[in-house]
């Protein structure tokens, strides 16, 4: 049943690539299929192989193969309307889905890691559809070379496992694994916690994000944040966690550090950016980190052998997985949407947006609030769990560690609010105001606007309804030894259906007592001059009080040149210049880039040229040897 | 004894090319490359119950006639490139290079495989000093040289072990290798570690280890390019693994440092670092694939060194892959070199908007050098790389994987350049600053 | 035949020491008679051993010294010459030679080496000849190393197993003789296009 179906995802793939007619029909089918299989598998729980051990099917698998459907699905409808058809997306698609299907569903590490690879290489070729725009190139070699660093350590991790249990199936490991010695776990922990890291995209390896996502076409970039960089997360929750049960308590609290962090530093690179689809991907950073912390939580909870706090820990990781898929992947869809009706990204060119593309303006506010953790949308519910798992640990625990768990979730609250910030930045200056500069406004079909909508839509009855999600994810919890430890109790603190009636409520109290339907458009004043574009708040304008607060992280730096004749005193222009210093980049990768290099020119130094050297390196070489024999 | 039969077509086909005349217009050429091919069917047919047994000797014939064939195919167009090279000379020596080979994969002693070796320096050097000019006359007598102090340390291994054996009286097949492997005991511990040391440099010269590769970049990288496909594809790794069958048969004492496969894996390890290192600042496009063929030569003699079954399996196999896929793209630069006019790598710019299925050749073959699954190399690498974590070879698994990593990028950033053209996807920082200018008087 | 030893160790000093491309190619020939001498003397007289014999001869003592100033004759006189001799190699020489002391050593409780002498004498020439190869400049001084190196292995192969087999023999006499024909035709071809001799200049190739 399930081979079967996994053989129609891949039959139904294979046909788009071989047509582009059938492209778009047959990637929303292997969509669907994708969405169906996870289905089954969840409903069904346990685990089981197929097909000789070629596959692997588990429940948390299941949930990975739903998160990965809806954002295919509803990335498949989206490209109907989406204005791209060359050969590269047709081709790579099919692939690139199949591939992140195959990762989940693998049974063996050489499987694994074919899907993994491949997944790389397609994801590439995507990234780099507009190879002749200035930086495409770059930002896919960027990504692809960190791809393989990524691949390598999970190699190496796969390898350190397998050499122990002398198998490759992953079946056995999920059998047998715990049973390692501490300190081969230990050594686990360290490749595959990178491999998995990188490619999720957590500081100080996330430099390849912001660059990849972001050039991709829309889907794919929805495709890459939304599902892509969860597969990171679902290797980590698989191998580390699960299967290798209790390691080194060190261990969990390494990957709460990495989520803190990450979602601290991600939400407040994502400030900074004014091009819309960079600053989602920063956001994808900081929402992986979260989702970090709740993973974090799991792993403290089977450290300590508490199976309810194991859970709640893993409901909070998990469902913000698919909360994150769904408003990431309407963000970014959105995001293009942006990007056809106007043709820039850019929040300091555009303006005024929720005229000309109302659906959009409301599908972009929904998600952001969804991604604002605001209730009654489902991101709230997530981090609310997060929050709980947090909270539970520090209040489990003596002094140091109390402080420790205390901060993360002080971080975690300080990143919520940070994100509101951003969002509302974003959401202002792009859809609210005025244009600042004259852009086209091509009008876009419905079936961009649907899909985002349909999100949002999602998002909501989640935020409202989580409960049943909540009973799925105890199937997962199952295949843990966490069990069905009290779901019901998970939200005990937090009615969503009673806040949100609150919140519809006061809605409605506060629009009653204002009047909206009084309001009136009146003419701006603003001092007796004519007002225009260039007087509304820019992006940098808004978030420059966080940029001098965090000056420490950011390093801002900025020049106002005075031009003209006398311009000292009465300049004709004035010219500002202003922004951050990339510190990792600068003080990180640039210098081991420019290292690798300077090795590399060394080494070719030894094929000097002269014959006589070469024959000396040659007797030399065998003289010594022979020197070592006694 | 049957396998000897396989040189037949090589001799045959070295005297038949002395009968053509120079001036006929090259149609002869599509004869040769039939006759490769229906030889190599034939040898096939002679060869396949021992392929079906998994013997190495099968396996080699049956790979050398392989590449050969497709460099005979190759051959044609590239004499229609360069017509200055004459192509009755280069044929005749083709033909001897391919006995060579051949005569190498059927070798069963050791000093019969150290003849086929020297003869087939000489007849691939005379090969590249076909080329004419001055760049490949400064590799081919750096070949030669080098190749040939090289291979005279092995004879004198050699040398000692055919006077420890001597008491046997069976002259020439007392080097024999299942001779050896029967007798290695009468050998004192000490003489087999010398002989070990010197011959494993001395054909690791020929494998192209560092630090005995020297020459290989050189003689590659100016070969013609049917031929570069051979010695790089073919030649290297047999020489590799002439040097396993010796080491197999003849295991020095336990405890020795010096041993076979330590010494194997030291200079495979070497190389691996060295070759991968070396690609990331080449500009000649056959000095790349020369560089990246070190680094794959250094896999497959961890792999040999090591020595288990499944180590050797994965060594074989990777010889296999590489063979094809090297002396695919060695083939391909060749072309490429003559279409762009040029062998540096940036001179081949913007692949991709000319011809599908060259841009596509071309992107394959480098993606499967640089070990993307699911295109062969990356499946052998993947082995070796596990067999050496379950031999606790935890420094020599970490600098391999390093290594590999590195390969890819180098092959990627070259293969990016190739594809796409004159933008360098050199890595520079973002620039996060926002510049504007604001109008007006303060 | 321990003179005849010393002989050639003492023939394969002074091809290391001597800059004359003449004296370098009549010392070659005198090896290839010595050797051939060697060769009829070593082993019991056989039909086989006589014909290694005879080959040894004509190849090493004709051939090869034929081809060698062939080549030297096309150079103009003032590239007939070598570069002297640096001081490094004289104590590279003296290294090697005791070297191959060390491996007599090495060798001593195998029994492997039944005439010290001559084996020191066989390995030293060896050596020398590949100090040699390193140590000079010129085209012709790398081919007469080559041959030298060669002569001193069938040397060691006289003084430590009688004789080798006649089919090795016969090959690496063949092989000696193809790589010096396709050495020096390069050779000649390496002066034409760089109009010079010295090993040197051949630096285009690197990286």
């Amino acid at each position: 049943m399930t081979f079967g179906l996994i053989t129609a995802v891949f039959l139904a793939a294979l046909a788009g690539m071989m047509n582009r007619k059938l492209s778009n029909t047959s990637t929303l089918i292997s969509s669907l299929g994708i969405l169906i299989l996870g289905g089954l598998v969840l409903l069904r729980g346990g685990s089981a192989t197929v097909a000789h051990g070629i596959f692997y099917l588990s429940t948390l698998g299941g949930w990975f193969l739903i998160v990965l459907g809806v954002v295919a699905t509803m990335s498949s409808w989206y490209r109907w309307g989406y204005p791209d058809h060359s050969r590269t997306t047709s081709i790579w698609l099919p692939i690139f889905l199949l591939s992140m299907m195959t990762v989940i569903v693998a049974g063996n590490s050489w499987v694994f890691l074919t899907a993994w690879e491949t997944m790389t290489i397609s994801s590439f070729f995507l990234v780099t559809t507009h190879h002749e725009k200035p930086g495409v190139l770059q930002s896919g070699y960027i990504y692809l070379v960190m791809s393989q660093l990524s691949a390598m350590f999970i190699l190496a991790g796969f390898m350190a496992i397998g050499s122990q249990l002398h198998s490759f199936d992953f079946a056995i490991w999920a059998a047998h694994a715990s049973t390692m010695p501490d300190s081969y776990k230990n050594l686990v922990f360290l490749l595959l916690g990178l491999g998995f890291g990188i490619k999720s995209g957590i500081v100080p390896f996330h430099i390849w994000l912001p660059r990849a996502h972001p050039v991709a076409p829309a889907p794919i970039s929805a495709l890459m944040s939304g599902a892509m960089i969860k597969l990171g997360i679902f290797g980590i929750m698989q191998f580390l966690l699960i299967d290798l049960g209790q390691s080194d308590r060190f261990w969990p609290l390494v990957v709460l550090a990495v989520g803190a962090v990450s979602a601290l530093l991600g939400v407040l690179y994502a400030l900074m950016e004014h091009d819309l689809k960079r600053l989602l991907a920063y956001h994808s950073i900081e929402n992986i980190g979260i989702i970090l912390l709740g993973v974090g939580v799991m792993g403290v909870g089977i450290d300590w052998q508490q199976p309810a706090l194991t859970f709640l820990g893993l409901a909070a990781s998990l469902f913000h997985t698919l909360n994150h898929a769904i408003f990431k992947s309407q963000l970014f869809l959105a995001a293009g949407a942006v990007e056809k009706h106007t043709g820039t990204l850019d929040a300091d060119h555009l303006g005024g947006l929720i005229r000309t593309m109302p659906g959009i303006a409301i599908g972009f506010l929904a998600g952001s609030m969804a991604i604002t953790a605001l209730p009654p949308f489902n991101g709230f519910v997530s981090e609310w769990l997060t929050f709980r798992g947090l909270l539970t640990v520090a209040s489990h625990s003596v002094f140091l560690m109390g402080i420790y768990g205390l901060g993360l979730a002080m971080a975690l609250g300080l990143t919520g609010a940070l994100a509101g910030v951003c969002f509302i930045k974003a959401f202002g200056t792009i859809f609210l105001g005025e244009p600042r500069k004259a852009v086209g406004h091509t009008t876009i079909p419905a079936s961009m606007t649907w899909p985002v909508l349909s999100l949002g839509l999602l998002s909501l009855v989640l935020g409202i309804f989580p409960q049943p999600l909540l009973n799925l994810l105890g199937h997962v919890g199952l295949q843990t030894q966490a069990g069905h430890t009290d779901l019901g109790n998970l939200l005990v603190s937090v009615k969503t259906l009673t806040v949100a009636a609150l919140l519809l409520a006061g809605t409605a109290i506060f629009a009653v007592f204002s009047r909206v339907w009084q309001i009136k458009t009146v003419p701006r004043w603003s001092c007796g001059r004519v007002p225009d574009a260039s007087m509304q708040f820019t992006s940098a304008s808004f978030t420059k009080a966080i940029r001098t607060t965090f000056a420490f992280i950011y390093r801002p730096h900025r020049k106002l040149e005075r031009l003209g004749q006398h311009a000292p005193d009465f300049a004709d222009r004035l010219l500002y210049q202003g922004g951050t210093v990339p510190v990792w980049e600068r003080h990180v990768y640039k210098p081991m880039y420019r290292w690798i290099w300077r090795v590399s020119h060394l080494s070719t130094r030894m094929q000097a040229g002269p014959i006589r050297l070469y024959l000396a390196y040659l007797l030399g070489t065998v003289g010594l040897m022979i020197a070592i024999i006694h | 004894m049957s396998y000897y039969w396989s040189l037949l077509g090589p001799l045959a086909l070295s005297v038949a090319v002395t009968r053509t005349h120079n001036n006929a217009d090259g149609r002869w050429h599509k004869w040769i490359a039939i006759w490769v091919t229906v030889d190599a069917i034939a040898v096939m047919a002679i060869i396949q119950h021992g392929l079906f047994l998994g013997e190495w000797r099968a396996i080699f014939i049956a790979i050398t006639n392989f590449v050969a064939l497709t460099s005979a195919w190759d051959s044609i167009p590239w004499l229609k490139e360069h017509g200055s090279v004459n192509p009755t000379r280069y044929y005749f020596l083709w033909a001897l290079f391919w006995g060579s080979l051949l005569a190498i994969s059927l070798s069963q002693n050791l000093a019969l495989s150290w003849l086929a070796m020297e003869f087939s320096t000489l007849a691939s050097a005379a090969l590249i000093v076909e080329m004419g000019d001055r760049h490949s006359l400064e590799a081919a007598w750096k070949y030669v040289v080098i190749a040939s102090v090289g291979l005279i340390m092995a004879l004198i291994g050699i040398v000692f072990i055919y006077a420890s054996l001597r008491f046997q009286g069976l002259l020439w097949t007392t080097l024999d290798y299942s001779n050896l492997q029967n007798h290695y005991q009468s050998i004192a511990p000490v003489v087999r570690e010398l002989a070990t040391v010197f011959i494993v440099s001395g054909f690791g010269t020929k494998a192209g280890l560092v630090p005995f590769h020297t020459w290989l970049p050189d003689a590659h990288s100016e070969a013609p390019s049917p031929v570069s496909g051979l010695l790089s594809g073919i030649l290297l790794g047999l020489s590799l693994f002439t040097i396993a069958r010796f080491v197999g048969a003849v295991p020095v004492a336990a405890g020795d440092a010096l041993s076979g496969s330590h010494l194997l894996i030291f200079f495979g390890t070497v190389s691996i670092v060295i070759g991968s290192l070396a690609l990331l600042v080449q500009h000649d496009v056959k000095r790349l694939l020369a560089y990246s063929s070190i680094e794959q030569v250094g896999i497959m003699a961890l792999a040999l060194g090591m020595g288990t079954p499944a180590a050797l399996t994965a060594g074989l196999l990777q010889f296999v892959f590489h063979a094809t896929i090297k002396s695919s793209l060695f083939y391909g630069a060749g072309h490429l070199s003559v279409r762009y006019d040029t062998k540096r790598i940036d001179g081949i710019t913007d692949l991709a908007s000319g011809s599908q299925a060259r841009s596509v050749f071309w992107a394959l073959g480098i993606l499967a050098l640089a070990g993307l699954p699911p295109l062969g190399l990356a499946y052998s690498e993947w082995l070796i790389i596990s067999q050496l974590w379950i031999q606790h070879s935890y420094i020599v698994a970490f600098l391999t994987s390093g290594s590999l990593t590195l390969t890819f990028a180098a092959l990627t950033h070259h293969l990016i350049q190739n594809l796409w053209g004159p933008a360098s996807p050199s890595p520079r920082t973002h620039p996060t600053s926002q510049q504007r200018a604001v109008g007006g008087v303060v | 035949m321990n003179a005849l030893d010393l002989i050639l160790f003492v023939i394969a000093a002074v091809l290391l020491w001597s800059r004359h491309m003449r004296l370098s190619i009549l010392l070659l020939a005198i090896e290839g008679v010595l050797l051939s001498l060697m060769v009829s003397i070593s082993g019991q007289l056989e039909l086989s051993s006589a014909f290694v014999a005879l080959a040894t001869l004509t190849i090493k003592a004709g051939l090869i010294p034929a081809v060698l100033s062939k080549m030297m004759s096309a150079f103009p006189i003032e590239v007939r010459k070598d570069h002297p001799l640096p001081l490094w190699a004289y104590a590279a020489g003296l290294v090697v030679t005791l070297g191959a002391g060390h491996i007599i050593q090495l060798l001593g409780p195998s029994h492997l080496v039944q005439n010290k002498f001559a084996f020191f004498c066989a390995l030293s020439s060896v050596y020398l000849g590949m100090v040699m190869i390193v140590a000079r400049h010129h085209l012709l001084s790398q081919i007469a190393a080559l041959v030298s190196i060669e002569n001193g292995l069938v040397l060691l192969g006289v003084s430590l197993a009688g004789s080798l087999p006649v089919i090795v023999e016969l090959g690496i006499l063949v092989d000696l003789a193809i790589a010096v024909s396709l050495l020096v035709w390069m050779g000649r071809r390496i002066h034409l296009a760089f109009q010079t001799a010295d090993v040197a200049v051949l630096q285009r190739l690197k990286g």
